[in-house]
C-alpha cells in the first residue's frame, strides 16, 4: 500500500508519526496525520489548511482547546489537566491508531475512485477529513471549519478524475 | 458553536470526554512513573502501586526514560 504513497505523503507519515511521539502518544491517531499536513506547507494540502488559518499552530492549539474542553463537560479541572501537560516523548514507533487507519482507508478508496495512480497528501487530507466522528471533525467545528468545504478545496487542486 | 443542532445529552460530548480521559490517564501515568523514576523508585514498586505487573510497567517505560536520559538502572528502594 505504501509504495504507492510519493515522496512527500511518505514524509507525512513520518511527520505524523514524530508529532505522536513527541505529544507522548503510544499511538499514530488521524490528528497526528493532520499536524503534520499543516506542516507541508509547500503542498496544496498544507496550502488548503493554511487558507482555512489552521497552521500546525493553530490546529496544535486547537487540538488542546478541544480536550480541555471534553474534559471540563465533566468536570475535570484545568488544574488536573495542567499536571500531565508535559509527558516524555514516546519511544520506538507508534502503532496505527483506529483514527488514522480508517483515515488511510478512505483515502485508498478515494485514490481507487479517482483513478489515481499515485497518493499525494491532498488525498491524506481528503482522507483525513472524511471522518464523521471524533478528535478531527470535533476540533475543525470548535474552530469554525467546515471539513467538507476543505475538502472541495483539496479536490479542486486534485483536478479532474481520470 | 458546533456547526449543527445538537440535544444537550449529545452522545459525541460523552464519547469525546472518555477520549480525552483515556488521554490524560495514559499523560498522567507518564508523568507520575516518571517521577517515581527520578525519585528513586524500583519499577517492581511503581507496578505495586500502579497495581500492574513489573513487567508491564517497565515495557511501556524503560526505554521512554532512558530515551530521555533518565537514570533507570538503580535497584535500591526508598
Amino acid at each position: 500500500m505504501f509504495e504507492r504513497f510519493d515522496e512527500t505523503s511518505g514524509t507525512v507519515v513520518e511527520e505524523a508519526r514524530a508529532e505522536a511521539r513527541r505529544l507522548g502518544a503510544t499511538r499514530l491517531e488521524a490528528e497526528h496525520l493532520l499536524l503534520a499536513l499543516a506542516r507541508q506547507t509547500a503542498t496544496e494540502a498544507g496550502r488548503v489548511l493554511a487558507e482555512a488559518g489552521l497552521d500546525h499552530d493553530r490546529l496544535r492549539d486547537a487540538l488542546d482547546a478541544e480536550r480541555l474542553r471534553s474534559l471540563e463537560a465533566i468536570g475535570v479541572t484545568p488544574g488536573a489537566v495542567a499536571i500531565a501537560e508535559r509527558p516524555l516523548p514516546a519511544a520506538g514507533t507508534p502503532r496505527w491508531g483506529a483514527s488514522a487507519k480508517r483515515a488511510i482507508q478512505r483515502t485508498m478508496e478515494i485514490v481507487k475512485a479517482r483513478g489515481d495512480r499515485r497518493i499525494l497528501p491532498t488525498h491524506l487530507l481528503l482522507g483525513t477529513l472524511g471522518a464523521r466522528e471524533g478528535t478531527v471533525p470535533r476540533t475543525l467545528a470548535a474552530v469554525g471549519v467546515d471539513p467538507r468545504a476543505l475538502a472541495e478545496r483539496a479536490e479542486a487542486a486534485l483536478g479532474e478524475p481520470r | 458553536m458546533r456547526g449543527e443542532e445538537r440535544e444537550p445529552e449529545d452522545p459525541r460530548d460523552g464519547l469525546a470526554a472518555v477520549v480525552a480521559l483515556r488521554e490524560l490517564a495514559a499523560r498522567l501515568e507518564a508523568t507520575e512513573v516518571e517521577r517515581a523514576v527520578r525519585a528513586g523508585w524500583t519499577w517492581e514498586r511503581i507496578a505495586e502501586a500502579l497495581g500492574v505487573t513489573r513487567q508491564a510497567v517497565h515495557k511501556k517505560y524503560a526505554k521512554r526514560l532512558a530515551a530521555a536520559g533518565v537514570e533507570t538502572g538503580r535497584r535500591r528502594d526508598v
